[in-house]
């Protein structure tokens, strides 16, 4: 016990010696502990979280989501035979992917359910608001919205789809369990009627499977299965989401970030390890004398590197404790957010545990190091140590010896410099491999991913027009195109669809299509290799379907539209950072698979100098009316002609909804008077901002990966900083002597400052390419994931530069402390 | 004979815990070219920190100092620093060479911070060496391959192969043994004869004998100076007893 109190004591005075190496170093390990804790943390919570939630909210494990026109309840029938399935139950849902809140751009991806389908989906006890049974419209939503949208209890809450608005008042929140369609909103069975004339309804399946069931595989054959129990030729609407791949999901980003984070804890780490073998390695050698001292009044050598242990570990306890509290709360925000993605609002604590266990490993890490350092102490018997050590290195061949030396002598002597210290600059090369491994990528990410309009033109993978129709069908589209095209404010109209889906032979992912006449007329839609589609057997997919599908350009493969089976030749890969499974043909290669194929979507591209959503009002007056509001309205009008308008619009309104009637149109005499019309007042089905609504989420997007990006690059320039003003501050301590008689040479302090920081270049220069060229090799991966992101080399290159003057410019200020070397005490000492 | 080193007034303190101690007390002193002046005194009585003063390695408290025209007591620290490189050589009682380098590379680490390096320069260091009596065989050694006798000739050829205008010393001999003392102390004699200024601090009368003039300091103050011819040119006994006269007048 004694004992231990000298070895404490002797540590103390060390640390009181190097108070602010000491310093540094205890922010880094804080730094590291808060980065290391709430990753590890996060990364086993969020993995723990998805199963606890299931748990909690007895919802479904598995989903099938299917159009009304495959369901039908023999496909339940399958599921009560078969012995995979241990339970199951069939809800119906509606949706618009239109719906907007009022008061926020975006769109919502919300599913309305009436009370009897969400009971039997999961266990369904909201909180409720007093009175909640008297509300006019009530909605009780998932209890993430609390966090995403800031609601509470009883707030007003409207949503708006085209000019149509809905009005709810917040009568509950509810704990949602696993879900493959964004958040469930729960309505009164009224509501819900009125809703469903207006939004698209499907049918979803849940299930849970018995153990050892392989999930996708089941719900292949179950496809098959329902689909052959309707006639309807259908192709598209089926989809199923497997337990595990509903948890990538939702848990992807979020995994992803934690998983940078714990990569930037292993640069710390390095770091932390770089900067305890300087320091003690330093620190032994300078102190040889004292060592020595103590040495000779009997400490044993292993009690003075002991003393080195505690004093190491007395400050990684002390960055250790002040990072924990924070490296909690940050992977409890981390967690909140996985769970907020994945629609679950009930409380989410962070597990103690991993983070407690990396903080421990943080601390085993620093013990270990610092004992296989310190262990050098032994090599220095009293005698020894008195001599200085007597080192041998000096009796070497002479590296760079100055009388062949014809640059800088400034120069020449930190080549010599950093040619003897050759051994220790590996740790900080690989120091400055990962900081500007994590840099460049960083920039990378930002240059590409964080430009929204680089993303929108470049890399969003889809036509952005100006506005988007969906027609209604009643007038042939092209007519409707060449109609808008005639109108000044039309620049340029094409014509598509956006609803669907192929799949290709023997691969389960559907792909929704991207078909125009003309490629060449688009403008998003960009290719990274080959080119698009012109012939009418030619097909493009994305750069990540290439990865996910093992393509190449010229491959040859059998694309299956419902029932149908048409081979296509690969020509290109699209960029496309919006949707990874997506797939472009012509018009002419699409009616291979369906010959009755037409256009039902038109993107309408306006002169700069028009104003979108004032031109959209135009269109909505004159082609938008909405036959379901008008089949179900009544006559209006204040004179005659406005009611008899009024009267014909509902009759060929309900002409249209009940008995599929495609075009009408009427002419009324009336005192000589001749009123006429159509149903060309009824074209417009649904109307979007394309741009305008991918920009926000681009938006979105970009301020993430800005976020990240900006905060790696905060935490790297961190990093270097502390690494390179505790190398700098050791180097100095070491060379004291040396640094005095070249001043007393007459070197000023500026010129050695020069010397001591540009010592560290040739390191640097040769990590920052290696660092450089794994950015290149880990963007190459990124891009499998998102497409390709066309990185700009000079771009990158002046940002490596940057990397590197940074480097020097710490060096060179952590080298000021020579200035603080007087020549004149050294001299008198 | 020109003045090459003034001082009007110079004052050096020193304060320690709150308490003034001042070293250098209102000194006047002009120290000529070609000349090689001792400084002696008793220890503690400021001898070193006249030297520091007067070689730019210090700044002064108040007062001035003059090199030549130059008034270098107002500079900064890297103005002194190039100042020094330019007009001024040091050798001191310990051994200042950087460990790390070679003979060769120690000598060059002064001489190329003022000068380019060619073939000039390398034999002129070579000629330097052999001249301080420093064979080849060493020149590639460390300092710690080498006797300290021959470590002092090796800073002084450093000193004086920028051709300073002062090479300053401060008891070079110090930690040598009588032999290898003479053997520097020739290298200084040699030096002066070729009309090089030289300004040392001893604490030894062998050693002072070398000059040409004595200052001697007592309390940060010149209390007393005298005057020899130069070395070599009369006998040195009587030389030795007139300067121990001098310094016992002086109380030494
Ligand atoms: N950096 C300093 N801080 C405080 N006091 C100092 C400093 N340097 C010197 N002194 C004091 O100034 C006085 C003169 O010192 P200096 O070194 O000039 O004496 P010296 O004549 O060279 O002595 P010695 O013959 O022992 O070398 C001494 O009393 C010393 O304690
Ligand atoms: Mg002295």
């Amino acid at each position: 016990m004694v004992k231990m109190d000298k070895i404490t004591r002797l540590s103390l005075a060390k640390i009181k010696r190097a108070k602010k190496e000491s310093f540094l170093l205890c922010i880094l390990v804080m730094i590291c502990t808060i980065l290391l804790s709430s990753s590890v943390s996060s990364l086993v919570g969020i993995g723990k979280m998805m199963p606890s939630i299931t748990e909690e909210t007895g919802c479904y494990r598995n989903f099938v989501i299917m159009g009304q026109d495959i369901y039908s309840d023999e496909c339940l029938g399958y599921l009560s035979e078969n012995s995979s399935v241990s339970s199951y139950d069939h809800f119906s849902v509606i949706m618009d992917p239109l719906l907007k809140s009022k008061d926020g751009d975006m769109t919502v991806s919300l599913c309305f359910l009436r009370s009897s389908d969400e009971e039997r989906s999961e266990i369904f006890e909201p909180e409720v608001v007093e009175g909640a049974s008297s509300l006019e419209h009530p909605i009780y939503l998932d209890s993430s919205c609390k966090r995403s949208m800031g609601l509470s209890l009883g707030d007003e809450v409207t949503y708006t789809s085209g000019k149509r608005e809905y009005s709810f008042t917040v009568a509950g929140f509810f704990d949602q369990g696993l879900w493959p369609l964004g958040s469930k909103a729960v309505v009164s069975d009224e509501d819900y009627s009125y809703l469903e004339q207006h939004m698209d309804r499907y049918e979803i399946v849940g299930m849970d499977f018995a153990p050892g069931v392989d999930a996708n595989k089941f719900f292949k054959s179950y496809e098959e299965y329902c689909k052959g129990t309707t006639l309807n030729d259908v192709s598209s609407e089926y989809m199923s989401y497997a337990y595990k791949d509903l948890i990538d999901t939702y848990t992807f980003n979020m995994s992803l970030l934690s998983g940078i984070v714990a990569c930037m804890a292993g640069v710390t780490i390095l770091a932390i390890l770089v900067m305890i073998r300087y320091r003690i390695v330093g620190d032994i050698r300078e102190q040889i004398v004292s060592i020595g001292v103590l040495e000779a009044l009997g400490y044993k050598s292993a009690e003075i590197s002991l003393s080195y242990v505690v004093e190491y570990l007395i400050v990684a306890g002390v960055g250790a404790v002040l990072g924990i509290v924070p490296g909690v709360m940050f992977s409890s925000f981390l967690m909140t957010n996985a769970a907020t993605t994945a629609h679950y609002g009930g409380d989410i604590k962070a597990p103690l545990l991993p983070a407690f266990l990396s903080v421990l490993g943080i601390l085993l890490f620093v013990l270990l190091i610092s004992h296989t350092r310190a262990r050098a102490v032994r090599k220095y018997p009293p005698v020894k140590a008195f001599r200085k050590g007597i080192e041998t290195h000096h009796f070497k061949k002479t590296i760079l010896p100055l009388e062949k030396s014809r640059s800088n002598i400034h120069i020449s002597l930190a080549l010599k410099g950093f040619f003897e210290n050759a051994k220790q600059n590996i740790g900080l090369g690989v120091c400055i491999a990962a900081v500007t491994l994590t840099v460049v990528i960083s920039f990378m990410m930002a240059n590409t991913l964080g430009n929204k309009d680089n993303l929108l033109n470049n890399i969003c993978g889809h036509e952005l027009a100006d506005i988007r129709i969906e027609t209604t069908g009643l007038i042939s589209t092209e007519d409707f195109a060449n109609e808008l095209l005639a109108m000044p404010e039309v620049s340029k109209v094409l014509m598509t669809s956006d609803s669907e889906y192929i799949k290709i032979a023997d691969a389960d992912i559907p792909m929704l299509l991207d078909i125009y006449d003309d490629f060449s007329s688009t403008t998003n839609i960009i290719v990274s290799e080959g080119r698009l589609p012109e012939h009418d057997n030619e097909i493009a997919f994305t750069v990540q379907g290439k990865f996910i599908q093992n393509m190449e350009v010229g491959d040859t493969v059998m694309v299956e539209y419902g029932k149908i089976r048409k081979e296509y030749v690969v020509t290109g890969f699209v960029n496309s950072v919006v949707n990874a499974s997506a797939g472009y043909m012509t018009s002419s290669g699409f009616r291979r698979l369906d010959p009755l194929y037409t256009p039902d979507i038109l993107d309408i591209y306006l002169d700069p100098s028009v104003d979108a959503s004032s031109f959209a009002s135009v269109l909505e007056s004159r082609y938008g009316k909405d036959i379901a509001d008008i089949s179900s309205g009544e006559v209006t009008g204040d004179t005659m002609e406005e009611r008899i308008r009024s009267a014909a619009d509902i009759k060929m309104a309900e002409a249209m909804v009940e008995n599929g009637v495609s075009y009408m149109e009427y002419s009324i005499e009336v005192d000589g008077q001749i009123i006429s019309g159509s149903t060309n007042t009824m074209r417009i089905d649904k109307l979007t901002f394309q741009r305008a609504d991918y920009a926000e989420i681009m938006d979105q997007f970009g301020s993430v990966i800005g976020t990240v990006t900006t905060s790696l690059t905060i935490v790297a320039a961190v990093v270097v900083m502390i690494i390179l003003s505790i190398l700098m501050e050791n180097t100095i301590r070491k060379q004291y002597r040396e640094l005095g008689i070249m001043k007393g040479l007459g070197y000023t302090s500026r010129e050695l400052m020069f010397q001591m920081s540009f010592r560290i270049v040739p390191v640097a220069v040769i990590a920052a390419l290696v660092g450089t060229f794994l950015s290149f090799v880990s963007m190459g991966l990124i891009e499998m994931v998102l497409g390709k992101l066309s990185v700009s080399v000079p771009a990158v290159a002046v940002v490596v530069i940057c990397v590197l003057l940074f480097c020097f410019f710490c060096a060179y200020t952590g080298a000021r402390k020579i200035k603080k070397i007087s020549v004149y005490e050294l001299m008198t000492e | 004979m020109t003045a090459i080193l003034r001082t009007e007034k110079l004052c050096k303190t020193f304060s320690n815990d709150g308490m003034q101690q001042h070293v250098i007390k209102n000194l006047d002193l002009s120290i000529d070219s070609g000349d090689f002046t001792v400084i002696m005194g008793a220890s503690g009585s400021g001898k070193s920190t006249l030297l520091y003063a007067l070689s730019g390695m210090d700044k002064p408290s108040m007062g001035k100092v003059f090199f030549g025209e130059e008034d270098i007591s107002s500079y900064s620290n890297d103005q002194l620093a190039m100042f020094r490189r330019r007009n001024c050589g040091f050798v001191f009682q310990s051994i200042y060479l950087l460990e790390n380098m070679n003979v060769i590379d120690n000598i060059l680490t002064g001489a190329l911070v003022l000068q380019k390096n060619t073939p000039a320069l390398i034999s002129r260091v070579k000629s330097l060496l052999g001249h301080v009596g420093i064979g080849e065989e060493l020149w590639k050694k460390y300092p710690n391959q080498l006797s300290g006798g021959e470590c002092q000739r090796v800073g002084i050829v450093r000193a004086v192969v920028n051709e300073p205008r002062v090479l300053f010393a401060d008891e070079p001999t110090g930690a040598l043994d009588s032999s290898s003392g003479q053997a520097v102390l020739d290298v200084f004699t040699s030096l002066h004869k070729d009309g090089q200024s030289i300004v040392m601090v001893t604490h030894d009368i062998k050693t002072a004998l070398r000059g040409n003039r004595v200052i001697y300091l007592r309390d940060g103050s010149v209390v007393g100076e005298y005057k020899m011819p130069l070395y070599g040119t009369d006998d040195v006994t009587s030389r030795r007893d007139s300067l121990q006269a001098f310094l016992n007048e002086m109380g030494w």
